[in-house]
C-alpha cells in the first residue's frame, strides 16, 4: 500500500476499535503509521539471528 | 361469370404465386411438407384448359416444374430421416411415458455402465507397512513442542523507532497538506506553475521527496498536471478542495523520470 493509503487503514483500524473494550493485534514489516498514543507498540527486530523484543514506554 | 381474360389473368396470377412458393422452400431451405401438393395440382389442373399461348403453356410447364422440384426435396427428407436412426424428440418422450417404472429401470440397467475401481496390496507392502508403524515413536514423543527461550522484553522509545525509521514521526497526509497549500500559494495568475519548478529543491534527494509528494497530490485530486507535449511543458494546478477519484473522467499513468543528472542540469539552468 502506498503511504496515503497505509495511514488511512492504520485511523481506520484504529478508530474502529476505540471505546469497544477489545484489543487489536495488527502485525506489519512495514513502517508503523500510528500517531495515537494508546496504540501499544511492540518490535521484534532480528538481530546477529537473535530476536530483540522491544516495547514502547 | 369472369371473362376469359380475367380467368387467364388470375390463372396467371396463381401459377406465379405457385413458383414463387416453391422456389422460396428450395433456396430457403424451408421444411418442403409446407407445400400442399394435391392443393397446388388441383388448381394447375383447374387452369390448364385455359392456355392457348406459348408463354402460358410454359408459365404452367415452369409451375410444374418448380413443384416437382419440392416432392424431390420431400422425398429427400423422408430418405435422411428413415436411414439415419433419426428419431423425433416428441416420438421419443411419448415412448418414456408411456414405459412403467419396472420397464424404465431395466433399460436403465442395461445401459448403466459403473466405473469401478480396485485396489489390492501385496504381502510385501503389507509387511513394509507394518515394519513402519512398528518402527514410529511414540506420540508424546512425536509432538515435542518446539524448543523456546525465554527473552527479556527490552524498553525503547518513540523518538528511537522514528531514528530508526521503524515509526513514522509525521502523519504522511500532514505533508500533504503542507505542500498542497505550498503549491496553492506559489500558482501565477493563471492558477498554474510549471512542474519542474515547483518540485525542483536545493538537494537531489529533496527534489525526489517534492516529486514523490507532488505525486499524491495528482493521485487523490489535490491538484491536476497538465502536459503539454508539443511545448514539453508540464503545469501543476492545485484544486480549492479535493476532488474525489471516482470523479475524474479520465485517470492516466504518467512516468516522469527524475535522474541526478537531469535535476543538475535544472538547478544550473535556474540559477544561471
Amino acid at each position: 500500500m502506498d503511504p496515503k493509503n497505509r495511514e488511512m487503514i492504520a485511523d481506520i483500524l484504529v478508530s474502529s476499535v476505540r471505546g469497544t473494550g477489545t484489543q487489536y493485534l495488527a502485525i506489519t514489516p512495514s513502517q508503523i503509521t500510528f500517531s495515537e498514543s494508546d496504540v501499544h507498540i511492540v518490535t521484534v527486530q532480528n538481530i546477529e539471528g537473535t530476536s530483540a523484543v522491544s516495547e514502547v514506554t | 361469370m369472369a371473362s376469359k381474360k380475367q380467368r387467364k389473368k388470375l390463372g396467371s396470377e396463381h401459377l406465379m404465386r405457385i413458383i414463387d412458393l416453391c422456389e422460396s422452400v428450395e433456396e430457403r431451405g424451408l421444411d418442403p411438407f409446407l407445400v400442399e401438393v394435391d392443393d397446388v395440382l388441383a388448381v394447375v389442373r383447374e387452369y390448364f384448359p385455359d392456355w392457348e399461348l406459348p408463354e402460358e403453356l410454359c408459365l404452367d410447364a415452369e409451375a410444374v416444374h418448380k413443384l416437382a422440384s419440392v416432392i424431390k426435396l420431400q422425398s429427400d427428407w423422408i430418405k435422411r430421416r428413415s436411414t439415419s436412426l433419426y428419431t423425433d424428440p416428441f416420438l421419443l418422450e411419448e415412448k418414456i411415458r408411456k414405459l412403467g417404472g419396472e420397464k424404465l429401470g431395466t433399460m436403465f440397467l442395461r445401459c448403466w455402465h459403473p466405473i469401478v475401481e480396485l485396489e489390492q496390496i501385496s504381502s510385501h507392502s503389507l509387511a513394509e507397512a507394518i515394519k513402519y508403524w512398528q518402527e514410529l515413536l511414540p506420540l508424546r514423543e512425536r509432538w515435542l513442542d518446539f524448543p523456546t527461550q525465554e527473552r527479556a522484553i527490552g524498553a525503547t522509545t518513540r523518538e528511537e523507532l522514528i531514528g530508526q525509521r521503524i515509526l513514522v514521526g509525521k502523519a504522511f497526509s500532514e505533508d500533504l497538506h503542507v505542500l498542497w497549500e505550498e503549491l496553492k500559494h506559489r500558482v501565477d495568475e493563471e492558477g498554474k506553475i510549471r512542474y519542474w519548478e515547483f518540485v525542483e529543491a536545493d538537494t537531489y534527494a529533496e527534489t525526489i521527496k517534492r516529486a514523490f509528494i507532488t505525486s499524491f497530490l495528482v493521485t487523490y485530486g489535490y491538484a491536476n498536471l497538465e502536459v503539454h507535449r508539443l511545448e514539453e511543458e508540464m503545469y501543476l494546478k492545485p484544486f480549492d478542495e479535493p476532488v474525489p477519484f471516482l470523479e475524474k473522467r479520465q485517470v492516466t499513468s504518467l512516468p516522469v523520470s527524475i535522474s541526478f543528472d537531469e535535476w543538475k542540469k535544472l538547478r544550473e539552468a535556474n540559477q544561471g
